[in-house]
């Protein structure tokens, strides 16, 4: 037989043998019986083939010797191939089989390797899918072992993760939780006999956000229908009674994502006051259910960053009419392990520099278990560049003491007791130094008394007036969830293609968090 | 079995495994960089941070290859954009990037005088490969707040490149092509045509064969007329990123085929100008400008100076002989592909020129090459984000 028809029989049999091995592994256990008969004297072979690719499944095992014995028929057949293509040759004397199965194996592999690629999927629509069903089939049939093997005989082929581009990381914030904090309150036992101090409350507070809360008071009550019948005659250090059945405690320092206990002894549930709440109906050897409260709250900081790309009109255009502009992601980017989110928008991006108006649309959305302190202001600083101009929300004045809600009222926009309810002012640059800025203002001490984070993100935005920035604060924030809205003007020349400017957003907001109640029962043992 | 044999056997094995082992491995690797043909230079890596710390440093940098298949690309500019509020480290100091003009050498050869935040390169040559980089300082704590910062930065890149499209031209006789038919040969034949590597990509559109027909094919006494025919070319921007310059397309007509002292092509004045082509002497004389991507230019002198001391080879022979043709395509008038239409014409000739030498040899087929040069300042723009995310205590 001439060499190169010899060839192309031996390779279309050991494409073909590949094909059915690896198309219909289920059909090499129909060929077991026989091709065990057929691959007697390679069994040896066989069993070592079997090892390699740890085939334990029947289909498989059946597949390898199946394989194997075909592989004993095709040395048969080229054994005397070989002879007699190679026997003529004294340096082949005695090998010519051996470079017969050399080859075959070499066939086989290249089979394996077209498969590999993807090449006898060619009806698999797309290349993605075919290569997708490619890698499907591999990854389940014993074929995929063995190339595998050869991949990489020593066992140390890199997984696909270690090889893999480099990869973008995720923002190491995202996976916080959108919390501030949470509240939780134990008690025991729970049924007691009236007046006897035996109640311990367990409150538990957690910080689930990402900032160290400095200060956090802790409102303890009972609520109907036994009213507020809980006492406790000793307190704690950092605990006061409110008036009688509700007390106030104060912790400090619980740092992200840690916990501080407070334990108060010696509770008990006043019988007379309980006999008030019920009145003639009151019966005391009936067990009657005391729901214990614990709100927590504090202020919390929020911040989120706003990126707004211009590009110079020529080059952006230029980029637009090859269709090549790159719309920007829109929106903040903000910060997570808080419950306030706080997203901007300044529209589509890139801006042409030519484009010297834009708008910036503020929103805020409470995400978390609590809620916000109407009691309390909220206080939000807007940080834009010089060149973008104030952020003076629509409908907020621009300077100290102005106010919106209707008519003109004289208020004091750091009034903290008025503010937070009735008014919302705005006050931006020169005037908020000289008076939410200032120490001795009543914002800024009630600001201090956060200190950590919330009082270092007031500094630094009180610390950028005058230096390349304006900043603007208001306590509009009174809402669950709102937007506002403010214009900004970009008056800076581009001396690049494109220029980022960053408006920053940080709110400082007042959140109660309260826990699930905790029922106590008490009774008279008659 | 033999001793031998399994010596034999098991070394096969080995160099099976060897060999196909590195196959798979290196098939799988997603980090192969190539360049497909449409593109003259290339960015085929790039390694950036994607997150650093306020205040701390990291290294940007692009790896720039010209392709093997192409041509020498000249004045090859890398830059960031938009680096601001990051800050390179340079010259032994960190710059704030916006407009600072580099006060050392630096490391390629146009470096100097150049901003911080770029680099470039007088000359590249064909499967050379350049890693430019620069070190980038993150804004510190106080600069963002300890708020998160994810900046985008844009690379740019930009080099003067130019392509050769070369294509034969089949000229057939009408007698040649009565003949085929007749015969049921195929008539409809075209000649090869080659291109190299470059994002504006050539394709020759001139039907073929281009048929002549003698006036008196039985008389060769008689001078036979002029034929004239056209060529066309479709030009397609295949890359991601946009001429910065007029496109320049240069044309060089072969020489005569029986007579290299004489032209069997030449291109009629009037009407080629009509399609805003002339000759390249003419052009040298005008002193016709063009616009180079870096502002207006003779448009002689900058073809010459991006083809170097490559210009006189190539081109020498052919403006000496007035057989180079030019167009200058405007940026303006090139949004994505442009087509090309360039009327030409077999001349009247005599015994050993043109169209009288074709009938009096009584030549069927004859083949033409015609080069075209095409010459512009290529632009891409990538990006990239880095992320700064403040330490929390």
């Amino acid at each position: 037989m001439p060499p190169v028809k010899f060839f192309a029989n031996l390779a279309g049999k050991a494409t073909k043998f590949g094909s059915n091995v690896t198309s219909k592994a289920s059909a090499g256990m129909q060929k077991y019986q026989q091709a065990k008969q057929a691959a007697s004297p390679y069994l040896e072979k066989a069993e070592a083939a079997k090892n390699w690719v740890g085939g334990k499944a029947s289909a498989v095992k059946g597949g390898v010797v199946a394989g194997a014995a075909a592989g004993g028929r095709y040395y048969g057949a080229v054994k005397d191939a070989g002879h007699r293509m190679f026997g003529g040759l004294s340096i082949f004397k005695g090998v010519g089989p051996v470079i017969g199965i050399f080859l075959i194996i070499l066939l086989i592999m290249v089979v394996f390797w077209f498969m590999s690629k993807g090449g006898l999927q060619a009806t698999g629509g797309s290349e993605y899918t075919a290569e997708k069903q490619t890698e499907t089939l591999f990854q389940n049939v014993w074929i995929r072992r063995v190339e595998d093997w050869f991949a990489n005989p020593f066992g140390v082929r890199a997984t696909s993760g270690e090889y893999e581009e480099t990869s973008t990381t995720s923002p190491t914030t995202s996976t916080a939780p959108n919390q501030a904090f949470t509240v939780e309150i134990k008690t025991t036992p729970s049924i007691v006999q009236y007046n006897t101090n035996g109640i311990t409350a367990v409150i538990t507070t957690k910080n689930e956000g990402t900032t160290i809360i400095k200060e956090l008071k802790l409102n303890i009550t009972s609520e109907q229908p036994a009213g507020k019948c809980l006492r406790f005659d000793t307190l704690p250090a950092g605990c006061s009674p409110v008036v009688a059945g509700e007390y106030i405690c104060n912790i400090s320092d619980v740092y992200p994502l840690s916990s501080k206990q407070l334990v108060i002894s010696g509770g008990y549930i006043d019988e007379t006051c309980v006999g008030d709440t019920f009145g003639t109906s009151f019966d005391p050897a009936i067990p009657v259910s005391v729901f214990v409260n614990v709100k927590g709250s504090t202020y919390y900081p929020a911040s989120s960053r706003l990126a707004v790309e211009r590009i110079k009109t020529a080059y952006g255009t230029l980029l637009i009419q090859n269709s090549l502009l790159m719309q920007q992601q829109r929106g903040a980017i903000y910060q997570t392990g808080t419950a306030l989110t706080l997203d901007m928008d300044a529209g589509e991006q890139p801006i042409l520099d030519s484009v010297d108006q834009g708008g910036l649309l503020f929103s805020w959305t409470n995400v978390g278990n609590g809620k916000m302190d109407s009691t309390k202001n909220p206080f939000l600083f807007i940080v834009t560049p010089d060149s973008f101009g104030q952020c003076i929300f629509q409908g907020l004045g621009s300077t100290q003491y102005e106010y919106t809600l209707g008519q003109s009222v004289d208020v004091v926009c750091d009034n903290t007791a008025v503010l937070g309810s009735k008014y919302k002012c705005i006050v931006c640059d020169a005037s908020l130094q000289t008076s939410w800025c200032q120490e001795g203002n009543p914002v800024y001490q009630q600001i201090e008394k956060s200190a950590g984070s919330i009082k270092e993100s007031f500094d630094w935005a009180c610390g950028l007036v005058g230096n390349g920035y304006h900043v603007c604060a208001t306590n509009g924030l009174t809402q669950e969830f709102g937007l506002m809205t403010c214009p900004l003007v970009f008056t800076e020349p581009i001396n690049a293609n494109r220029i980022t400017r960053y408006v920053t957003a940080v709110a400082l907001y007042p959140y109660v968090v309260e826990a699930p109640y905790s029922t106590v029962q008490a009774f008279r043992q008659v | 079995m033999m001793k031998k044999e399994i010596i034999t056997i098991g070394l096969c094995m080995i160099f099976v495994s060897m060999i196909l082992g590195c196959s798979f491995l290196g098939g799988g690797s997603k980090n192969e960089t190539k360049l497909t043909v449409e593109q003259g230079i290339g960015v085929v890596g790039t390694l950036n941070v994607d997150e650093l710390n306020p205040g701390l440093d990291g290294y940007i940098s692009l790896t720039v290859r010209n392709n093997l298949g192409g041509e020498s690309a000249s004045k090859v500019y890398v830059s960031l954009d938009n680096v601001e509020p990051f800050k390179i480290f340079e010259c032994g100091a960190f710059h704030n990037v916006s407009s600072e003009i580099r006060d050392c050498t630096g490391e390629f050869s146009l470096d100097k005088y150049l901003p911080y935040r770029s680099h470039g390169e007088s000359k590249m040559f064909p499967g050379q490969e350049l890693q430019f980089y620069w070190r980038l300082r993150a804004p510190s704590k106080t600069e963002i707040s300890n708020i998160a910062l994810r900046h985008p930065i844009y690379y740019d890149l930009e080099y003067d490149y130019r392509t050769t499209f070369t294509q034969n031209i089949i000229f057939m006789s009408q007698q040649e092509v009565l003949r085929r038919r007749q015969a049921g040969e195929t008539y409809q034949v075209e000649g090869e045509a080659s291109s190299g590597a470059g994002e504006l990509r050539v394709t020759g559109a001139t039907q073929q064969p281009v048929t002549y027909q003698f006036m008196n094919p039985s008389d060769i006494t008689t001078t036979e007329s002029e034929f004239p025919f056209s060529l066309s070319y479709a030009v397609t921007n295949e890359g991601k990123g946009l001429p910065l310059s007029d496109v320049v397309v240069l044309v060089e007509l072969p020489r005569g085929k029986f007579d290299s002292a004489k032209k069997d092509i030449v291109a009629d004045n009037e009407t080629m100008s009509q399609y805003g082509w002339m000759k390249f002497k003419d052009m040298e004389s005008e002193g016709t400008n063009c616009s180079t991507g870096s502002g207006e230019k003779n448009c002689s002198t900058w073809i010459q100076e991006t083809y170097g001391n490559e210009f006189n080879s190539l081109f020498g022979t052919a403006i000496t002989e007035d057989r180079l043709l030019v167009k200058i395509v405007k940026r303006t008038d090139f949004i994505n592909e442009f087509s090309l239409y360039l009327p030409l014409k077999l001349v009247a000739g005599d015994r050993t020129s043109g169209m009288t030498a074709l009938k009096n040899l009584q030549i069927p087929i004859q083949i033409y090459g015609f080069k075209m040069h095409n010459m512009y300042r290529y632009f891409t723009e990538g990006s990239s984000e880095i992320a700064v995310f403040p330490v929390r205590v």
